[in-house]
């Protein structure tokens, strides 16, 4: 009988002790731990075909409400005889307001017609306490492209006053149906709205190109104008760099400093190869990095850095807590592949620079990534790594790689509470597949694909030197045939924690040197086959709104960091 | 080609020029263009050419969809050409008509379209894909076959058609009120012809002109090629 009892009280104590284990367990399966993403879903709603949105711009969160802003498209058919020739223009903005749950509460349209003349449309903004619909206009008389602003009511949505004439450029005969010149960005406290014009912001022919790169100077004009409408400062012409420069990016400040990066390319020596030494010779070849900073009372300050330095992509953030602007690029190879992460910092206030700072990721650093192997569940496989050179097999051996293969995306740049960096690279690259058809005859036609792969997702930790600490990995692959779209992938931050999304998956990425995993997100209740687009659109820091549209519906999700 | 001038006029310091306007929106719109309109007069160059003269009026009803809807008469006699029919008449089992000459008469038109570009209820320009009915009346001179005698001609034979087509097209803007546009069509159409006679053998062997008084009946593929034009209002 007692040992009867002793066995039994082993077995309670054994079923307690499981008891006691299994709903810790069970809850923490069922709740999404600290540092997690949130995810909010809401219910597909229907849309009328006449109201359908072709993509979606910006999207804002006043008070426990969000307003996601698309435009509508719609398409001129020129003919000619037995062709038909469509063009795509942007028209009226749709204005969808949101609950906190994601579900559909109301739908505004601005429309995109000025007086009976058809404007396109370009983005909203948020300038001062209302919000500011911006279109653009090419008058095919005047020859000129113009800029035009609505304001708009934030609570009632609707116009108030007339629309503005905020800025100009001249267009050519061949530019009658040229996208946006102009370029609008709005500084971090909602006050101040800074336009551009520059041409790299449309593509240009081959034959442009060469033409603006055989120009002395590059030039653009600019446009500070605060929640008022009054001009603050304009610029019309104002040089930067050779004809050959690249815009990169543009950031104004909350006081009104305007910032502008461009890229300037190597130019070959012209005629016969000179006898100038070797430095003269550099000189007159180099690639570098050109900045201007302009006060709101007009002045300028011309800097420049990376000489020599080749790059694939470069990027620039403002901090608002140190008023310092960060750029940072990645450092060419030549060989396929990003080496290094080139960092400058410049107070935008006083123009002072900080000390350049050039991080080459060496061997060791990409011998450990190359190590790395995706997660036991992961469907991602790892990428083949580069094929040698066959020319240079013979060569003397070129040792191990100090390049990561493929990496030549930057993503975004964000900054800790420390005021170090975090900042998001990608793996891309393109093939292209030829495919051959017979018609009845045996006639073969060709005709090409070009695939565009999104890679994996590398985050980089980068301390105030521009040292880097650490790195984050997560494996990744998506393809496309639709064109590129430059990245697959968003990021958000904040405390210290790192979160990348895909359309698909997401997850917190731990700067620890190893893979970290993401996980997929709730299964979307839209029918995935009609699905036309998916498209993530920033709110802010810590939250961004997903919405996928089908033929005849919209999903928004809300994603947000939580913060403990 | 390209670019702003170099460094000549490069302006440093605010202009007045620059400040936003709101004065003066319709001076910078004003580009030759006109505005958006939602009404259409068309004048179909292809029907003048078949005699068939007047004008149709359209408008979208209901989102992209829209009507046209068209009366033409006929003053002159043959003028051009007449509509394509892919077989001339040739249907039935003892008789087969030939056209010779057309005049007089009248015609309606009704053509619902669906527009796949353009703007919703504007008609400044579009692409669609549409139906057209057209109902004509004329009189004709035809030649009547019969499958016993050779050609029987007749004159002011009274007729009428009636034609169902499968269309495409589009019209853009030509100036600020004026549009140009091609269509294309396909589709069927039947003929009756009223009291017609023709000839036949009797029972000697004998040719006799046969009377017949009701209506003749003939089916005909059509196809149709037409250029447009229109004035916005």
């Amino acid at each position: 009988m007692v040992f009867y009892f002793n066995r039994m009280r082993k077995i309670i104590l054994i079923l307690l002790l499981v008891l006691s284990v299994v709903p810790s367990v069970w809850a923490q399966k069922r709740s999404k731990g600290p540092g997690s993403i949130n995810e909010v879903q809401g219910q597909a709603f229907k849309t009328k075909r006449n109201d359908r949105v072709a993509d979606f711009t910006n999207a804002y969160k006043i008070d426990d409400e969000y307003y996601a802003i698309g435009r509508k498209a719609h398409v001129e058919v020129t003919s000619l005889i037995w062709l038909f020739i469509g063009h795509e223009y942007k028209s009226d903005f749709v204005i969808y307001r949101l609950d906190t749950k994601m579900n559909y509460r109301e739908m505004t349209i601005i429309p995109a017609d000025f007086f009976g003349h058809d404007v396109q449309s370009l983005s909203m903004v948020k300038l001062g306490n209302r919000l500011c619909a911006l279109f653009y206009f090419n008058n095919k008389k005047q020859m000129r492209q113009y800029l035009f602003a609505q304001m708009i009511d934030i609570n009632s949505l609707k116009l108030e006053g007339r629309p503005y004439k905020i800025a100009e450029s001249p267009i050519t005969k061949r530019d009658k149906n040229i996208s946006c010149i102009f370029n609008v960005q709005v500084s971090d406290d909602h006050s101040k709205m800074f336009v551009i014009t520059d041409r790299s912001n449309v593509s240009v022919s081959r034959r442009e190109r060469k033409a603006a790169a055989s120009q002395k100077g590059h030039t653009f004009s600019y446009w500070l104008i605060n929640g008022e409408m009054d001009l603050i400062n304009s610029g019309k012409n104002v040089k930067m760099g050779k004809g050959n420069t690249l815009l990169v990016g543009q950031v104004s400040d909350n006081a009104g400093n305007m910032c502008l990066l461009g890229y300037e390319a190597a130019t070959a020596a012209k005629g016969k190869k000179s006898k100038k030494n070797d430095d003269e010779q550099n000189a007159h070849s180099e690639s570098k990095l050109v900045m201007k900073i302009i006060k709101p009372s007009g002045e300028q300050t011309d800097m420049e850095f990376g000489k020599g330095e080749k790059f694939y992509s470069a990027s620039m953030k403002l901090n608002p807590n140190t008023g310092n602007v960060a750029v940072v690029a990645l450092i060419a190879s030549g060989k396929g592949g990003a080496k290094g992460i080139f960092s400058q910092q410049v107070n935008l206030a006083s123009g002072e620079m900080g000390d350049e700072s050039t991080q080459l990721f060496g061997v060791d650093m990409v011998s450990e990534m190359s190590k790395l192997k995706p997660p036991a569940n992961s469907k991602v496989k790892k990428e083949k790594p580069a094929k040698k050179n066959r020319k240079s097999k013979g060569s003397e051996n070129a040792g191990p790689a100090d390049y990561i293969y493929n990496l030549v995306r930057l993503g975004s740049i964000h900054y800790t509470d420390s005021n170090e960096m975090i900042i998001t690279t990608q793996k891309y690259y393109t093939y292209t597949v030829t495919y051959t058809t017979y018609d009845s005859k045996g006639h073969a036609s060709t005709h090409t694909v070009t695939y565009h792969v999104y890679g994996d997702i590398i985050s980089f930790k980068l301390n105030e030197l521009g040292e880097i600490e650490n790195f984050g990995y997560v494996f990744h692959r998506a393809e496309t045939a639709a064109g590129d779209i430059i990245r697959d992938y968003s990021s958000l931050y904040k405390n210290g924690k790192l979160y990348v999304m895909t359309t698909s998956s997401g997850g917190m990425i731990s700067l620890d040197n190893k893979v970290s995993a993401i996980q997929p997100f709730k299964e979307r209740d839209i029918n995935q086959r009609k699905v036309m687009y998916s498209q993530f659109i920033y709110v802010s820091e810590t939250e961004m709104l997903n919405v996928v549209a089908s033929r005849k519906k919209l999903l928004f999700s809300r994603y947000s960091v939580r913060l403990d | 080609m390209l670019l702003l001038p170099l460094f000549m006029n490069a302006q440093t310091r605010k202009n007045s020029s620059d400040e936003p306007d709101d004065n003066q929106i319709e001076k910078y719109l004003k580009d030759g263009r006109g505005v958006s309109r939602k009404n259409l007069i068309r004048f179909r160059l292809g029907s003048a050419a078949a005699g068939y003269f007047g004008l149709s009026y359209e408008r979208k009803v209901v989102g992209n969809i829209g009507v046209e809807a068209g009366f033409y008469v006929r003053p002159f006699s043959y003028f051009l050409f007449e509509e394509m029919r892919l077989n001339d008449g040739i249907t039935g089992k003892k008789l087969s008509i030939d056209l010779q000459s057309v005049h007089g008469g009248m015609g309606l038109l009704l053509h619902p379209k669906y527009y796949f570009s353009g703007k919703q209820k504007r008609m400044n320009s579009g692409y669609f894909m549409g139906l057209r009915g057209t109902y004509r009346t004329f009189n004709a001179d035809v030649s009547v076959y019969s499958n016993q005698i050779g050609e029987f001609p007749q004159k002011d034979v009274k007729a009428s058609s009636t034609a169902i087509l499968f269309t495409c097209g589009s019209h853009q803007r030509l100036g600020s009120r004026m549009v140009w546009g091609i269509e294309w069509g396909m589709g069927v159409g039947w003929d009756a012809y009223k009291k017609l006679d023709y000839g036949t053998m009797d029972a000697n062997n004998k040719p006799v002109i046969q009377h017949t008084n009701g209506v003749s009946k003939f089916t005909s593929g059509y196809i149709m090629v037409d250029l447009l034009f229109g004035f916005l209002f």
